[in-house]
């Protein structure tokens, strides 16, 4: 089953379990990203689906402080389209991981590497306050919509890379950047995506064939592997394979994460499983 | 306040020269640079290692004695304060550079490194540590951490959060993690993120990773002086507008030029009301076409006059300027409160305006001198803080600006952090339903009541009787 909310306030009525889809909930999944299915709802798994979709209106966009705030079910293409019309843009190349076509949802919680992060940063970098419904159903926010801000913990950060399971971010404000000139060529999507730090990357690299792109500017190789291959592993690095699930999603701080999760979706309702096995 | 024999473990952890006691230490400690609020520590401790930081805490928390992690004590905030009493953990000797990667371009150090030394020490390497607040010269590395600094050159290169790779931490309980240090910007949530801007309330950082930057290949800066304030804010928006991303873009105003003036001889020309620093850094031919534009930009908006630094020893004669600004202002008044708020950019003009009406309506002089790239202002106020009702209208001149601040949809804070300055203002920017999200914080980090009480989260058990008691002179 699939809800498919047209604001924060369905969001939260679903997430609190007492709207019309108020039955017993064993799981609310949400980010269906298919290039690196590691959220979608699993097979045979019970609960409620959450379509982000319509989350997609711009709440507000000032062109003259290089700030957006926007649903969080648009898509990349959609923003950078909007955004583009004053010269600017979300400096995120979604080339290797399924084209642009991923909301920002998708994106900011897989947080992926992308080629443009050496001289742009990344998702982290811009995300500068969200709004987003607790596992409890509370509507709150966190950051300030400037581009510098220290009122409090930079909690809408965690939000980064969390796959959906602390928290269902609903509005999203970014810092923007003047736009940049399209890549040259469409490129193929990369199944697996391999960090390390720049002393190792050429022994990385080495250890790959079939590589869509070598990025040393970040000591990243984005490539495509036989679902059999198991990379060199380097110290300190990190590796993310695409439609493998969660089983293949390397796990940092696992203390940490399990303390979030506990603490931020005690009963492990927002996408059970996606983070922490 | 705990009495003496309760701190008597510590002894049982550290030796004697890494505890200190007394009327004159606790004098000295009772405040960082935002003395309006102060409170004594019964003890004051210096750690040399990890371990010996995590001895302290079990210590303290044993005994359920306060504790306040310490760098320099150049917050503007409080956060420094030891609000309830208690032990103050300071981190100055912990000052080692533990390992440098230059290949990899980072570098280990401990948390009592003063922010200069680490890029004292990869200068030769050609390499540096962004974050550059105004107080690099002797604030920590644990500070800038704790505090999430910025600096004149965070509109390029960021605050301190995307610098700090990963820390050593010594949780509220005193055991100790490593948080992050994995390659860079890893893809599942980073608790560095949280631990950066902390202000010390949910454990003591005791090293950490860093990211080194390189040097930029050339560097070019001006200062350009213009006939309004709304002159050099336009020229501000005209620059970011024109696409170009200064390393820094900083204003001062007509009080902090008279300032100048009487401390330095420095000169500006007839009719001069804001200076505004431009600063490009980068591979030359980008520097050189982003000036172009600069200037460009700055004569659209009506510049007087536009002075492009020559060679180096210009270069450094145009940021005293921003450099001393401050100090200068010494010679105004006897104190001067450093006040800290952030609009969206494009809303400066009617803030400074604003701000100006402000000082006028409480009757202080302000000066602004502040990262005009970033929408941070700084209006600094001069005054006499032996006299109570002087400090009351600062302190009520400052709250009034920062309301402002959040009706223009702007922060509280944009460096200088809570603390227990502005707890209370938290409210004007949060919910209820976002601080319950902020409480929540702390207990995924097994925080408790002993570390850093009283600071960043309004309301907290305990902690609004001693309001007044900290205020001291003033209420
Ligand atoms: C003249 C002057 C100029 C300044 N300019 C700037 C500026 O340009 N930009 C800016 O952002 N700030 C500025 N500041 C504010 C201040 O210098 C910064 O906040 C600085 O980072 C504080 O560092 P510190 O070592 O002095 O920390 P302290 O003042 O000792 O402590 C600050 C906070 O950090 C906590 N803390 C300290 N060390 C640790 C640790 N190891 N682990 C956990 N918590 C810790 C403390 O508990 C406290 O809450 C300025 C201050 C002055 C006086």
């Amino acid at each position: 089953m699939v809800a498919r909310p047209g604001c924060i306030e369905e969001l939260a009525e679903i997430i609190r379990g007492s709207g019309p889809f108020g039955f017993q909930q064993m799981g609310l999944w949400s980010l269906p990203c298919e290039a690196y299915g590691i959220c979608a709802m699993p097979q045979g798994a019970m609960g409620l689906c959450i379509d982000f979709g319509e989350l997609n209106q711009m709440v507000d966009f000032s062109p003259a402080d290089l700030i957006i705030t926007v649903g969080t079910g648009t898509t990349l293409s959609k923003v950078n389209q909007l955004v583009g019309s004053a010269g600017l843009c979300v400096p995120y190349c979604a080339d290797y991981i399924g084209g642009d076509d991923l909301t920002l949802g998708e994106l900011i919680g897989l947080n992926l590497p992308h080629p443009l992060e050496r001289q742009f940063g990344s998702w982290r970098d811009w995300i500068l306050a969200t709004k987003q419904v607790l596992a409890d159903g509370t509507i709150c926010k966190s950051g300030a919509k400037v581009v510098k801000s220290v009122a409090g913990y930079d909690i809408h950060k965690l939000f980064v890379g969390a796959r959906g399971s602390f928290a269902a971010v609903a509005e999203v404000t970014l810092r923007l950047y003047p736009k940049q000139e399209p890549r040259p060529e469409a490129r193929n999507s990369a199944n697996i995506i391999h960090r390390v730090l720049p002393s190792d990357f050429d022994a990385m690299a080495n250890s790959y064939r079939n590589a869509v792109f070598f990025d040393e500017a970040t000591a990243t190789i984005y490539a495509n592997v036989p679902a059999f291959f198991e990379p060199l592993r380097f110290e300190r690095d990190f590796v993310i394979r695409s439609g493998v699930g969660r089983m293949n999603f390397q796990l940092g701080q696992v203390n940490f994460l399990s303390r979030a999760k506990a603490t931020l979706d005690p009963n492990n309702k927002l996408n059970p499983g996606a983070l922490i096995p | 306040m705990k009495s003496m024999s309760e701190l008597d473990d510590l002894a049982l952890v550290l030796r004697p020269d890494q505890i200190l006691t007394g009327a004159a230490v606790a004098r000295v400690y009772d405040s960082d640079a935002y003395s309006v609020d102060r409170s004594k520590p019964t003890a004051v401790v210096l750690p040399e290692t990890n371990e010996e930081v995590a001895a302290v805490v079990k210590v303290c928390v044993k005994n359920q004695i306060p504790i306040t992690p310490r760098g320099a004590g150049t917050g503007l905030s409080g956060g420094a304060m030891p609000a309830l009493g208690g032990v103050v953990v300071s981190l100055k000797r912990m000052n080692k550079i533990l390992e440098v990667d230059s290949v990899n371009r980072r570098m280990k150090a401990q948390a009592g490194c003063v922010n200069l030394d680490l890029t004292k020490a990869v200068s030769h390497l050609g390499l540096h540590f962004a974050p550059d607040p105004s107080s690099q010269s002797v604030s920590t590395l644990g500070g800038n951490i704790a505090e999430n600094s910025g600096g004149p050159h965070t509109l390029k290169y960021g605050v301190t959060a995307p610098h700090i790779l990963g820390v050593t931490f010594v949780d509220a309980e005193g055991k100790i993690y490593e948080i992050g240090g994995t390659a860079p910007n890893c893809p599942w949530p980073d608790f560095t993120m949280l631990v950066v801007g902390s202000e010390g309330t949910l454990g003591i950082v005791t090293e950490a990773w860093i990211k080194l930057t390189p040097l930029p290949a050339a560097v070019k800066t001006a200062l350009a002086a213009f006939p309004s304030v709304r002159a050099a804010s336009e020229a501000v928006s005209g620059v970011i507008g024109a696409g170009i991303l200064p390393a820094a873009l900083e204003m001062m105003d007509r009080n902090i030029l008279v300032a100048l003036e009487q401390a330095f001889g420095l000169k500006t020309p007839p009719g001069t009301e804001a200076l505004l620093l431009v600063e490009c850094d980068g591979e030359e031919s980008a520097v050189e076409r982003e000036m172009t534009l600069v200037a460009e930009v700055c004569h659209e908006n009506h510049a007087i006059e536009f002075t492009l630094a020559k060679d180096e020893a210009e270069r450094k004669k145009l940021w005293t300027a921003r450099k001393k600004g401050v100090g200068a202002m010494g010679r105004l008044a006897p104190s001067i409160v450093t006040h800290d708020g952030v609009i969206p950019r494009s809303k400066l003009p009617e803030m400074l305006d604003y701000v100006y009406a402000v000082a006028a309506e409480f009757e202080i002089g302000v000066a602004n001198l502040f990262h005009a790239g970033d929408g941070n202002l700084h209006p600094c106020f001069y005054f006499d803080d032996r006299d109570p009702k002087q400090v009351e209208a600062v302190v009520s001149a400052g709250e009034k600006i920062i309301r402002r601040c959040i009706e223009l949809g702007g922060s509280v804070t944009g460096e200088h952090g809570i603390g227990v300055e502005k707890t209370e203002l938290l409210l004007l920017q949060f919910s209820e339903d976002d601080l319950k999200l902020q409480a929540l914080v702390p207990l995924i980090f097994g925080a408790n009541e002993v570390i850093n009480p009283c600071k960043v989260i309004p309301n907290q058990k305990g902690c609004i009787e001693h309001k007044k008691r900290w205020r001291g002179v003033a209420w």
